[in-house]
């Protein structure tokens, strides 16, 4: 009979386990899910404690490292790469009202085909909401250049769009930025292309 | 009508016909001739000024020229010329000017009106109507915009309702443009 | 295994957070009219677009380098902010506390304030750092909106009780008012499972026992209810009051998770009041279901425990030897499970091939590979533990990456700057020859020369200066003349001779005169465009001086940093390996001991069926002794 009992006494840990969070006596930490109200399980305290604890303090303290290494070696590709004396970078934004379904962005430059990228309506997302895609970084010589960019889409009330601009800029000593920002302001539900250049 | 009456089309064709040749005939007339001229170099002339002074085209080059043709019996000309008042003011210092030629046959109406206008440039009298023949002039008021180089650049009719840019920012460009 | 509701909708709410930090920064349609385009706001622009796809490894480094560049400086604070945020994101906690700490207790605006604070005390909790996280609510002030304040108190409470605080957590819980229907429930539950914890059964009964029958729509609510009633009888039960375990235990839905659960109990309410018959029928329909089932388990165990109390020996030991049968095979099947977790890739199977995806720090696990440990360990990986400790490793995975990629590229990088050094030995002799045919201060001498020149004539209106080679010659000629014509005297022809002279002369001044005007204007654009030729040459001069000179430098200092991040990153790829090595064993560790724990379980179910399977025996023995053999 006791035996049999014990059965019992091990449905009865269990129900103080499940009110407690308490480990069982033999070291093993089962979860029960019925307690985590939010499905938050009891955490043990004991050994696993510490060692995730320390794991996750050391991983942290990695990510930093590895972040700051990360930057470092950004700085270093892009002045080694691209120095500033011939570096262009070449940026897409959107500023529109209503949202416009970005396809493709074509770049020539000098005749030269320099990039074709397609969005995915994630980039589009993050796009809409202010973000800013480099599109292109790459060397040019000094002196006058003409860049021609092109975008496809699909506006509102389900309008293809394909429209251009054409910009020829004089490249300097310093790094030159130009941005193709996608917008409607000039004209509401027309998007077209507005360029912003910087030395 | 009657009933069963064909619409005649040896009626209506040449009346058709008619009717496009006015339509162009009024169309041309609407467009000065002097828009023949942009591009290409201004014609030379030397006309005399109310002041006294003869007053040669070519003396200019290297400033900009507004040549602006008009009359005393235009009246939206009397008009324009006084806004071109305040247009010569605000260049004064730069290398700018204006001439007024007028195609007034009498001499003293026209320089009754000039007095009353007081302008600020000189007004020059184009009175054998040579140097209105040689801008091919056939409407008013019209102004002729040249570059320092001698130039016609822009032939701009009542400029008042010219659209674009201003007159003002028309000189401006073109003082810029060397 | 479906991801549970409430971590979606948590890791929402705490992207909504990132987000509000970058709220303050990112400049939607309105300020991009108060304000002109800027290089500054492109680099702002360039983090927000790998935030917005979650890769908050890309954004961090980008804000860095921006930071780096100085390309952030009108709005220090702002980006501060920013960097806090994506630490959260990212899974720095400790590094978003400092900042926070640092930064919010200035002038912020107080929904921000408090937003963050109380996002990262709900990633400490979910980390197990409750001090940490008892520490960040404590700088919550009043101003989270409505729905986050309701959640604040129950983590509030959650944190309590897990600090052991059971007293003030129900307290504290007992005090929140109308948080709004969802909210009481849970709360409620938390209450009373507190007050069963410090033994004040009768009260947590009546908090759980309300809970347990809340009227409700929705499958959440059900589920709490379900859960209410379950830890209500189970109680009860541990308090020796089957009459009252039973009814609770009989509200659960049985079609629903806990059924198997409430069964069990429902046998034992009806065992502990002898009623045994009453006993058999849930523990019979329990003991058909997955053996999996902690509580199926012991139904096996129960069943025949229950024959026996019947007397009824026969099925009782059939039962046993059947239950002894079904446990050995599952622990042999367990067995098999903590091989094939010691020495398979559990870890690398369950994370799978998502480390090439951006570090999404809200990505679900929603699906375990086929493996056998997977059906054990359903409810393992359901944790915030294990979960936790996934996300570390796909994040260390990225790390390893991502430094991978950079050892490549370092070797390439010395190459690179090889090849330009060489480039640049053989164009310099070639550019510091023409550097040196280039006389800028002559040519600068003569444009002066030549505009003062100029500006003399025009004084002057000197119509001579700027006639033609031959005009001015004749104009020479003209003037050496002069002086025989005068010494002719009287002469008759003399006079024709100097009227023709003066004639001749007179004609070329009309000329000059007249040419005057148009000439000096091209003579003006001329040297107008002789400086601006100048001017350029001028730059370009500069341009190829500066970078002649710059080079050596720049070389240096490029050999410099290639030749001290090529070490660190060896040395942080190795640190990478080995935490991965650790996190890997961490989580392996895990996964065993949970089969252990479920093994031994079993095992002594085993023992405790052979003991009861020997006691019917000798019962069996002892009774046919007695009816005489």
């Amino acid at each position: 009979m006791k035996l049999i009992k014990s059965g019992m006494v091990l449905a009865a840990a269990w129900v103080s386990q499940f009110a407690a969070g308490q480990t069982l006596p033999d070291g093993a930490e089962p979860v029960p899910e019925f307690l985590a109200s939010q499905a938050l399980a009891a955490e043990s305290v004991g050994g696993d404690e510490a060692d995730f604890r320390s794991l996750d303090t050391e991983i942290q303290d990695l990510k930093g490292l590895v972040l700051e290494l990360n930057r470092d070696l950004f700085l270093l590709e892009e002045e080694l790469l691209f120095p500033a004396n011939t570096q262009v970078s070449i940026f897409v934004s959107m500023d529109v009202g209503e949202f416009f379904g970005l396809d493709s962005v074509q770049i020539q430059l000098d005749d030269k085909n320099l990039a074709n990228y397609l969005y995915t309506s994630r980039e589009i997302d993050a796009l809409v909401r202010g973000g800013v895609h480099q599109l292109y970084l790459g060397n040019v010589r000094a002196g006058e250049h003409e860049l021609v960019a092109i975008f496809t889409g699909t506006g509102p009330h389900a309008r293809d769009y394909r429209r251009g601009a054409t910009l020829s800029f004089e490249k300097g000593i310093g790094p030159k930025y130009i941005e193709l920002s996608i917008s409607d302001r000039q004209q509401a539900l027309q998007p077209e292309f507005v360029v912003r250049e910087w030395e | 009508m009657r009933e069963g009456a064909p619409r005649s089309s040896w009626i209506t064709r040449p009346a058709i016909a008619l009717c496009l040749v006015l339509l162009s005939i009024l169309v041309t007339s609407l467009v000065s001739a002097a828009t023949q001229l942009s591009g290409l170099p201004a014609p030379d002339f030397v006309l005399k000024s109310l002041s006294g002074e003869n007053l040669r085209l070519s003396e200019y080059r290297g400033q900009v020229v507004i040549v602006t043709f008009w009359a005393t019996w235009c009246g939206d000309c009397r008009a324009q010329l006084s806004e071109f008042d305040a247009l010569h003011d605000s260049y004064q210092d730069d290398d700018f000017e204006l001439l007024a030629v007028s195609l007034d046959q009498n001499w003293s109406e026209l320089k009754k009106t000039a007095t009353e206008l007081d302008l600020s440039y000189p007004t020059l009298h184009d009175a054998d109507l040579v140097v209105s023949k040689l801008y091919d002039v056939n409407s008013m008021p019209v102004s002729v915009l040249i570059d320092r180089d001698g130039f016609v650049r822009e032939v701009v009719e009542d400029h008042r309702r010219a659209r674009g840019q201003s007159m003002s920012d028309r000189v401006g460009e073109l003082l810029g443009d060397w | 295994m479906r991801p549970h509701r409430s971590r979606i909708w948590f890791s929402w709410t705490l992207f909504a957070v990132a987000q509000a930090t970058v709220g303050l920064t990112a400049h939607g349609r309105e300020s991009a009219e108060a304000r002109p385009g800027s290089v500054q706001d492109l680099a702002y622009g360039k983090v927000l677009f790998h935030f917005y796809q979650e890769d908050y490894f890309s954004a961090l480094t980008q804000l860095m380098v921006a930071g780096a560049r100085d390309e952030l400086d009108y709005h220090e604070d702002e980006a501060e902010l920013l960097l806090g945020g994506l630490y959260l994101s990212y899974g720095q906690h400790q590094r978003a506390d400092e900042l926070f700490s640092r930064l919010l207790e200035q002038s912020t605006e107080p929904e921000t304030h408090d937003r963050a604070w109380f996002f990262l005390a709900k990633i400490w909790y979910q980390r197990g750092f409750f001090e940490k996280s008892q520490q960040a609510l404590n700088r919550i002030n009043d101003y989270l909106p409505a729905d986050l304040e309701a959640e604040r108190y129950l983590l509030q409470g959650r944190v309590l009780m897990d600090q052991g605080r059971f007293d003030e957590a129900l307290v504290q819980l007992s005090e929140w008012r109308d948080p709004g229907e969802e909210w009481v429930g849970y709360a409620r539950f938390n209450v009373g499972v507190s007050l069963v914890r410090l033994g004040r059964v009768e009260e947590g009964a009546r908090i759980l026992g309300e809970v347990g029958q809340l009227a409700s729509e929705g499958s959440d609510l059900s589920g709490l209810r379900d859960k209410a009633n379950v830890a209500l009888g189970y109680g009860w039960l541990q308090a020796q009051r089957p009459d009252q375990a039973k009814p609770s235990l009989q509200r659960v839905r049985l079609s629903g998770p806990f059924s198997n659960k409430a069964l069990l109990g429902v046998g034992w309410s009806d065992a502990e009041l002898n009623n045994y018959q009453s006993a058999l029928l849930p523990w019979l329909e329990l003991r058909k279901r997955s053996v999996l089932d902690p509580a199926v388990q012991e139904s096996l165990l129960a069943v025949p425990y229950a024959y026996s109390q019947l007397g009824a020996d026969k099925q009782a030991a059939d039962s046993y030897l059947d239950a002894i049968e079904t446990f050995n095979r599952e622990i042999a099947r367990l067995d098999d499970a903590i091989i094939s977790v010691e020495q398979g890739d559990f870890v690398d199977e369950i994370v799978g091939d998502s480390s090439t995806d951006a570090s999404g720090w809200y990505w679900q696990l929603d699906s375990l590979p086929d493996l056998i440990e997977s059906h054990y360990l359903y409810e393992l990986v359901a944790t915030h533990r294990f979960q936790e400790g996934l996300k570390n490793y796909r994040d260390l995975q990225q790390l390893g990456v991502n430094l991978r990629r950079w050892t490549d590229s370092l070797g390439a990088f010395d190459d690179i700057l090889d090849t330009q050094q060489r480039a640049h030995e053989q164009r310099l002799p070639v550019i510091e020859r023409s550097l040196d045919r280039v006389d800028l201060n002559d040519m600068a001498a003569r444009e002066t020369a030549y505009a003062s020149r100029l500006t003399v004539i025009e004084r002057n209106q000197d119509v001579r200066a700027l006639g033609t080679t031959r005009e001015q010659a004749l104009w020479s000629e003209f003037e050496s003349m002069q002086p025989g014509l005068d010494s002719l005297g009287d002469y008759p022809s003399a006079q024709e001779l100097r009227d023709k002279h003066r004639l001749l002369q007179g004609l070329l001044y009309w000329n000059l005169h007249r040419d005057y005007v148009s000439r000096l204007w091209q003579a003006k654009k001329d040297l107008r465009s002789l400086g601006d030729s100048l001017r350029t040459a001028e730059r370009a001069y500069q341009h190829i001086d500066a970078a002649r000179s710059e080079w050596p430098g720049k070389f240096a200092s490029l050999s410099q940093r290639i030749a001290e991040l090529a070490p660190t990153v060896r040395r942080l790829d190795v640190q990478v390996q080995q935490t991965l090595g650790r996190q890997t064993r961490y989580l392996q560790r895990l996964a065993t001991q949970e089969l252990r724990a479920q093994r031994e379980r079993l095992s002594t179910y085993v023992v405790q069926a052979r003991f009861a399977l020997a006691s019917v025996y000798d019962r069996t023995a002892a009774l046919q002794l007695e009816t005489g053999q």
